[in-house]
């Protein structure tokens, strides 16, 4: 691939990436090396994609597949993160709905994360996700009834 | 609040600008972004009970000193600290620090059987509190750990007949990944030896599995009479089945002597999280390294990206299964307020396993809202040859979101239980018995996010287990095998 279509891609997609990334491993270095990681598959990958929302998806279902396996990884699992993200919010909501993201269960985030923030449907984080349909929606519910408990009824969702 | 605000935040997120240059070289070699150390939970929560800082976990995890006393833990304080600062010090490899496998530290975590008396015993200037067992208890709830602890007094300790000796305690279940934490009610010990001055008493805990948040579980107080009863706590959040807990950790907060009115006469011990015990009850190196071989290998792209299936799906802890499928063809009923099609059903494991659609009337589309959520509900009972019923199902549930209205799909298991016994429990079913299957309701609920929302609209309701109903079953199968 030339280094100028490489270029393209990587601008266009990297904080996509890098976002769905951090959402899922709540902390910058890893959610770096997922993204360093996806890209160096894309970019061996020479099928070519129909349109760019085709070529996201891939990308994200990608990303996906790596965080899955980074945090089923032994090792990964008796670290904590030594750095994280929030240093992002600027408003007490921000600080606190951001929290309250971050403390789901990994399932729960992405779905929170693809369905509120990347505004996929529920059949296309299915599809990204490998899961059906039904599944999407019941971790899509369970995900907003713990934010809900966790902050209460500021929360309107 | 709402996610509008979770948008503008994750909009700030950016990725670091040398991250460019790495992916856009093709770098496969990583600069480590890492610092040498990484800090490990348990041992970081372990270490902070010994009165070390959690950034000298790391090196704790290579000290593997078995039957180290507490005491000992302060001497390698200075030895830990100065290896600690020496790492923290290099410069990061520029190849990717090898990983270093976690050790169980058996001396923070020991295992029940395996602990010495000095291990069990926490001795004080009033008395000693030690540590008899931590066992388990079953009751309808499921299984859970129960710690046994023994309270002595020093004879020098005035203590009456009428006396309480109480103590205040917490205990907490990690599994081994410590991502999960029980807490539990006080405990309260009643003095039972009529001797002044010398006391001793059990104190038991029940430890129940609840998540982070809170909630308080069950401490188990001896009466008058020597039997334990159950002082009951409030607000179990989540009752669902939690993974195998490995690590406990008993927590004493304060122990005092109380009057027979309840009155403080004197204060032992007032140290808000001072940790008694640790424990274990599994081989924790043996749980480990069962994980370890169930692991997936780490992907290494050097050299085999070539043979990633990158759009491969990870594992996919919701695939249906699609073995011993009991239904030739999907079979449906028509209601009037919409159809239920079976797809199909099988046994899973021990469960009777679901999978089915409903699609709703015109009628219920119109109530349907973003707010609503669908459940359908059904249930299989089990009868002889003789046609008498043998087995139930208490009621297989799924729930979703009418946000996407059309048609829903749910799958889901139910346990199946002995109709005949009294007994709640689970019961094979043989092959030749027939099961009938019924749509027990069908409500649609209106939420507010909390899951506790009032039933507008209940369409169907059917007692469950078989029982007299309007509808016939939707769909009626003799079992060609025996379910588990």
């Amino acid at each position: 691939m030339e280094q100028a279509q490489m270029i393209t891609i990587y601008e266009r997609m990297k904080n996509t990436i890098y976002r769905t990334a951090l959402a899922y491993c709540r902390n910058v270095q890893d959610a770096e090396d997922i993204t360093h990681d996806v890209f160096l598959i894309r970019f061996r990958h020479e099928e070519p994609f129909p349109d760019e929302e085709s070529e996201k998806a891939w990308m994200l279902r990608v990303t996906v597949n790596r965080c899955k396996n980074l945090l089923k990884s032994f090792r990964r699992r008796f670290t904590v993160p030594l750095e994280d993200a929030s240093e992002v919010c600027v408003t007490d909501a921000e600080h606190s709905i951001w929290d309250a993201v971050n403390a789901l269960p990994a399932h729960y985030r992405i779905v929170i994360h693809l369905y509120y923030y990347e505004g996929y449907t529920v059949r296309e984080i299915g599809a990204i996700t490998h899961k059906s349909e039904t599944s999407v929606q019941t971790q899509l519910y369970r995900a907003r009834k713990l934010l809900k408990k966790q902050l209460g009824e500021e929360l309107e969702i | 609040m709402n996610m509008q605000d979770y948008r503008h935040a994750a909009d700030r997120v950016q990725i670091a600008e040398h991250c460019k240059e790495e992916v856009l070289g093709m770098n496969e070699t990583r600069t480590a972004r890492r610092p040498a150390i990484r800090i490990v939970t348990g041992i970081t929560a372990a270490a902070a009970c010994l009165g070390i800082t959690g950034a000298f976990g790391y090196s704790l995890m290579h000290m593997k000193q078995q039957g180290a006393e507490l005491s000992a833990a302060t001497q390698l304080e200075s030895q830990i600290e100065s290896q600690i600062e020496s790492q923290i010090e290099e410069q990061p490899p520029e190849s990717e620090a090898e990983p270093v496998a976690v050790e169980a530290d058996d001396r923070e975590f020991p295992m029940i059987d395996r602990m010495t008396d000095e291990m069990r015993t926490r001795t004080f200037d009033w008395g000693t509190i030690w540590l008899e067992d931590i066992t388990d208890i079953t009751n309808a709830d499921g299984r859970f750990p129960l710690v046994l602890c023994d309270v002595k007094l020093n004879d020098d300790i005035d203590i009456a007949e009428t006396d309480v000796l109480s103590m205040s305690c917490k205990g907490s279940m990690y599994d081994y990944q410590m991502l999960h934490k029980v807490s539990t009610a006080d405990g309260t010990v009643q003095v039972m030896e009529k001797t002044p001055g010398e006391a001793r008493d059990r104190l038991m805990m029940a430890l129940y599995p609840m998540p982070e948040e809170g909630g308080t579980a069950v401490c188990l107080t001896r009466g008058d009479d020597g039997t334990y009863a159950e002082q009951p706590g409030d607000d179990f959040l989540y009752k669902e089945p939690m993974p195998e807990y490995l690590l406990y950790e008993l927590t004493v907060d304060r122990i005092a002597i109380l009057d027979e009115n309840g009155n403080e006469k004197r204060v032992l011990l007032d140290a808000p999280d001072t940790p008694l015990f640790k424990a274990r009850k599994l081989d924790l190196e043996a749980e480990i390294a069962a994980q370890e071989a169930e692991e997936e290998p780490v992907e290494d792209l050097g050299g085999k990206a070539e043979t990633i299936d990158e759009d491969a799906p990870a594992e996919d802890e919701d695939a249906p299964w699609t073995e011993n499928l009991l239904l030739d063809e999907p079979v449906e009923y028509e209601y009037d307020f919409g159809k239920v099609t079976v797809e199909d059903v099988a046994f899973s494991n021990q469960n009777l396993a679901m999978i089915y659609s409903f699609a709703p009337a015109d009628s219920l589309k119109e109530k349907c809202t973003e707010s609503c959520m669908l459940t359908v509900e059904m249930d299989a009972a089990f009868y002889d040859a003789e046609g008498k019923q043998i087995a139930y199902t208490q009621g297989a549930k799924f729930s979703a979101s009418c946000a996407d209205s059309g048609t829903w799909n749910y799958q889901c298991e139910d346990a199946v239980y002995d109709f005949v016994s009294d007994v709640h429990r689970h019961i094979s079913v043989p092959a030749g018995s027939t099961m009938k299957l019924y749509v027990s309701s069908v409500k649609l609920e209106n939420t507010d996010g909390e899951g506790n929302g009032d039933i507008p609209f209940r369409f169907y309701e059917n007692l469950n287990g078989g029982a007299e109903t309007t509808y016939a079953p939707i769909a009626e199968v003799v079992l060609p095998y025996d379910a588990p």
